[in-house]
């Protein structure tokens, strides 16, 4: 067993157990813990950010680049901060305006192609499937779909043939939903193993 | 309180426990479970192997260090890959916390760096966080060199060789995404994807692996590691067991600990119904 004497490790090591005291209850340990987070994480994406907004438009507007760009973009960042005034908040929405419209023109423009079209081309797939197993894939695949759908037909009373329909697609979503949550514990583990590998070796030296 | 009702209402905090001693245990003591090679990993590894000498890759590295105990494994692999490749390649970030982590691996590899021989600069470059989420994604698909002025140590952008010629998303031959959830993979699929026809490849967080299922399935993506497992399979690929393998057996072992107490509680809820309805009857 080697115990580190590298100060940061302490300091992590420290965090980490001081984070983990939540699992008790909750204390003023977890709690300065959680602080030092949010705050070194709000500080680096502060500087991060204002990089970006210097070298974007702050600096072609001072060196004369892009006056026009860096001068709309400026004024349009800093109408939100308008927000905060209870006389000119209406200023703020000028921006959000902009901001909305541009995301939602970006995203409608892909969204139909990317996510609806390629999908829907995906699910019929059945017709280009060679191997056994994979026209077997297509096939439940396909009905998967359709009774899923079938189970958000909220206009027709879900009885007889529609309603064992619908409950099939009940079914297909719940293991859907299985699926996502051994995703999830995989992930939550995947956080809790990494920091005991830290602990037990980087911290202690153990093995 | 009957046992039943003792188990149904055990302490979470013996769970917790039993969890701690279980991964520790299995941690000090491995036990070398095999780690069979998924499909999806394959593609992904083969997805830049198959690639012509000189091609250029664009590298997002769109996490930040909550994600790093499951994405860090992969983005390491994934440089490895790279850098003992004929491939150059951009780093760039959709998250703020994405260079930092960037620059993490990138120094852990410094002595894999100069025996591959690569050059800042003309071999790969490490470009800033790129505010904006999915409009970023389509400025730097439409416009890569003039939607970053400088690199990410302040290099102004024209200086920079390997980006003389980076255009557009047409001018990668590859596109790497290792994200934690938005902006990341819709994004890059509606504004990279969708309107060039770039090859898309995936690392995803074991949460969101599911999600994105299918669009590989579609073939929107062409291969994906999925979570920690994922990573470990990667790794063995890349010919560098490291973290993520190690990991394996520690995981397998908190899996089999969160099954045995959902199977407990779920019998023991069972047992208490029909004990309820006899008692009824």
């Amino acid at each position: 067993m080697a115990i580190s004497t590298d100060p940061s490790v302490w300091v992590a090591a420290l965090l980490t157990i001081m984070a983990y005291t939540i699992i008790y209850k909750d204390n003023p340990l977890y709690k300065l813990a959680e602080h030092i987070l949010v705050g070194l994480s709000a500080g680096y994406l502060f500087i991060q950010t204002w990089k970006m907004i210097y070298n974007s438009s702050l600096l072609p507007l001072f060196n004369g680049s892009g006056l026009l760009f860096g001068g709309i973009t400026l004024v349009l960042g800093v109408l939100l901060f308008t927000k905060f005034s209870k006389k000119y908040f209406w200023l703020s929405n000028i921006s959000i305006a902009v901001l909305v419209g541009t995301a939602t023109g970006l995203t409608v423009r892909g969204y139909l192609f990317a996510q609806l079209i390629e999908q829907v081309k995906a699910s019929i797939k059945v017709v280009t499937a060679l191997q056994p197993l994979d026209i077997f894939n297509s096939v439940l695949s396909l009905i998967m779909v359709v009774c899923t759908l079938a189970y958000f037909l909220f206009t027709f009373e879900q009885k007889g043939a529609l309603g064992w329909i619908a409950k099939f697609g009940r079914y297909t979503m719940m293991a859907a939903f299985g699926a996502a949550y051994g995703g999830t514990v995989m992930t939550r583990l995947t956080i809790f193993i990494q920091r005991m590998q830290y602990l037990l070796f980087t911290w202690l030296g153990l093995a | 309180m009957s046992t039943l009702e003792k188990v149904e209402k055990i302490d979470r905090r013996i769970v917790y426990l039993v969890l701690i001693i279980v991964v520790a245990a299995v941690l000090l003591r491995p036990i070398g479970l095999p780690i069979p090679i998924s499909s999806s990993t394959k593609k992904y590894y083969d997805a830049i192997n198959s690639l012509p000498p000189g091609s250029v890759v664009a590298l997002g590295v769109d996490f930040d260090a909550g994600a790093l105990p499951e994405l860090g494994p992969m983005l390491e692999a994934t440089l490895k890959q790279l850098f003992a490749s004929d491939k150059k390649f951009v780093i760039f970030s959709l998250w703020g916390g994405g260079p930092a982590v960037s620059t993490i691996y990138l120094n852990k590899l410094k002595g894999l760096i100069e025996s591959s021989g690569k050059k800042y600069g003309e071999d790969y470059v490490l470009l800033p966080y790129i505010a904006g989420g999915e409009t970023a994604a389509a400025a730097l698909a439409k416009d890569f060199k003039n939607t970053v002025k400088n690199d990410y140590y302040g290099t102004p952008v024209d200086q920079i060789p390997l980006l003389k010629n980076l255009n557009t998303a047409k001018d990668f031959a590859l596109l790497i995404t290792i994200t934690a959830g938005t902006p990341g993979v819709e994004e890059y699929l509606r504004q990279w994807v969708s309107p060039f026809g770039i090859k898309f490849i995936v690392g995803a967080l074991g949460v969101s692996a599911p999600n994105y299922m299918p669009y590989y399935t579609s073939g929107q993506i062409y291969g994906m590691i999925q979570g920690l497992r994922g990573a470990a399979e990667y790794e063995l690929l890349v010919g560098s067991p490291s973290i993520a393998v190690s990991s394996m057996d520690a995981l397998s072992a908190g899996h089999i600990v969160t099954i045995v107490f959902i199977l407990l509680g779920n019998a023991v809820f069972l047992l208490r119904k029909y004990s309820r309805k006899e008692v009824k009857s």
